[in-house]
């Protein structure tokens, strides 16, 4: 929680002010870091409200390899609504990049499984990553990724998860959504995942 | 004020003491940390190349213009006498042809029979490939660098000036999958220019350290800047 405070004080000392796409105007810093222990629990801002049922209904949505608003209109999810176009389509985001990566040859790369799969079989792997950011689909995204990609470390049979994400408005709650609570929900859905298919 | 080194050794003295010990894809096992940050500042034409090792750097600079022209063959390097990328192509000529050649026979090959090189001395679609001609499933190619380049004069307050690597698609027909992936740029409002890197997996000890992670990333920036500036003026 500290680490979250202490980095808007961060922003309002050192940011640098910028006029931005949105016109709205920014302060902004680069290029920072923050760790949560997960072995201590979930790390969710306490000093603002959430709406954890977005958060975790975004979270599956992706993992769907969705890319309609429907799925989260019927659960009561509006945070997508005002990038879909009339039919509630978004374009080849998040979900899409994820679970059916298009290649050139015509394959579809299912990425989540590909790292189920590693974390199983190769759990050493330097190689645990998933990636949002296909250049050749990113004008045609309602908006590019801003959580654009995420990878997984195995040590010790503990499993972290590393997030890079290019942008994130910290007053507004990207920092919670993507950046803490979204990253918390991969990381536990992807560990439960592979334990079970240890298991089975 | 501590010496930006420091931030090197004291990596280098975590990973020591509480790196998880570990056997790798290349079997020589390891001892690693994830996620950690180094950061320097490169003001006033500063680089910060490591003093407490020998740091090819001319190396990097050559390697760095190289993935810069979209290059993915060994050729260029070897013309210029940079050898870090001959282990892969070097590896798939003993395999796929049973001869048993030295590294140096290979390379005088690659060097001086354009056809050879041309069938023996790629790597794939790597870094260059990626940065000027990553290809979409329709076939089309951008060039990301470009891209960058015009945001950078254009639209420097945007958060979107980024290029990648990591091509999910072409992955599994690179000699290696890349370990810098991302390159970040930010300009602030006094206009000076940030960049950030990620990296995946990086040798501490054996100076992927210093190569992609410091000397190249400084290396890139000023190029980046130059060509900017210089575009900007032209």
């Amino acid at each position: 929680m500290q680490t979250c405070l202490e980095l808007m004080q961060h922003v309002l000392e050192n940011g640098t002010e910028r006029g931005d796409r949105t016109g709205t105007g920014t302060r902004s810093v680069f290029g920072h870091q923050m760790r949560f222990d997960l072995a201590a629990g979930f790390p969710l801002l306490t000093t603002k409200k959430l709406h954890l049922k977005s958060i975790v209904h975004e979270l599956l949505w992706f993992l769907a390899g969705d890319t309609n608003v429907r799925y989260l209109k019927d659960n009561g999810v509006s945070i997508r609504d005002e990038w879909a176009d009339a039919d509630g389509e978004l374009g080849p985001v998040y979900g899409h990049q994820w679970r059916s990566w298009p290649a050139p040859d015509g394959r579809q790369i299912d990425q989540i499984s590909g790292l189920l799969e590693a974390l199983c079989t190769n759990p050493e792997s330097r190689r645990h990553i998933v990636s949002a950011w296909n250049v050749a689909d990113v004008d045609q995204m309602a908006l590019p990724p801003c959580h654009c990609l995420f990878q997984f470390y195995v040590a010790d049979g503990k499993l972290s998860c590393m997030l890079y994400q290019r942008s994130a408005d910290i007053f507004l709650g990207i920092p919670f959504f993507s950046g803490i609570a979204k990253w918390i929900d991969e990381r536990r859905i992807a560990s439960n995942k592979a334990r079970m298919t240890l298991d089975a | 004020m501590r010496h930006p080194e420091y931030q090197y050794l004291d990596l280098l003295e975590q990973v020591l003491e509480r790196g998880d010990e570990r056997v790798d894809r290349t079997g020589v096992g390891t001892r690693s940390l994830f996620g950690a940050m180094v950061r320097f500042d490169l003001s006033d034409g500063r680089v910060p190349i490591l003093t407490t090792k020998r740091v090819y750097w001319k190396t990097a600079v050559k390697e760095m213009l190289w993935f810069l022209s979209g290059g993915t063959n060994i050729r260029p390097l070897l013309l210029d006498n940079v050898r870090i990328w001959s282990d892969w192509p070097l590896a798939s000529y003993r395999r796929e042809t049973g001869e048993d050649i030295s590294q140096e026979a290979f390379e005088q090959r690659i060097v001086d029979d354009e056809a050879f090189a041309t069938r023996w001395g790629e790597l794939g679609p790597v870094y260059g490939k990626q940065w000027r001609r990553w290809m979409g499933a329709d076939g089309h190619e951008h060039d990301q660098i470009a891209d960058l380049l015009q945001s950078l004069r254009e639209n420097p307050t945007s958060r979107r000036m980024l290029f990648h690597g990591w091509n999910v698609a072409e992955l599994s027909t690179m000699a290696l999958p890349p370990c810098h992936m991302v390159y970040q740029y930010h300009v602030t409002s006094d206009g000076r220019l940030n960049c950030l890197m990620f990296q995946r997996s990086v040798d501490l000890l054996l100076g992927a350290a210093f190569f992609s992670g410091i000397a190249k990333w400084i290396d890139e920036r000023k190029g980046a800047v130059d060509k900017a500036s210089r575009t900007l003026i032209a």
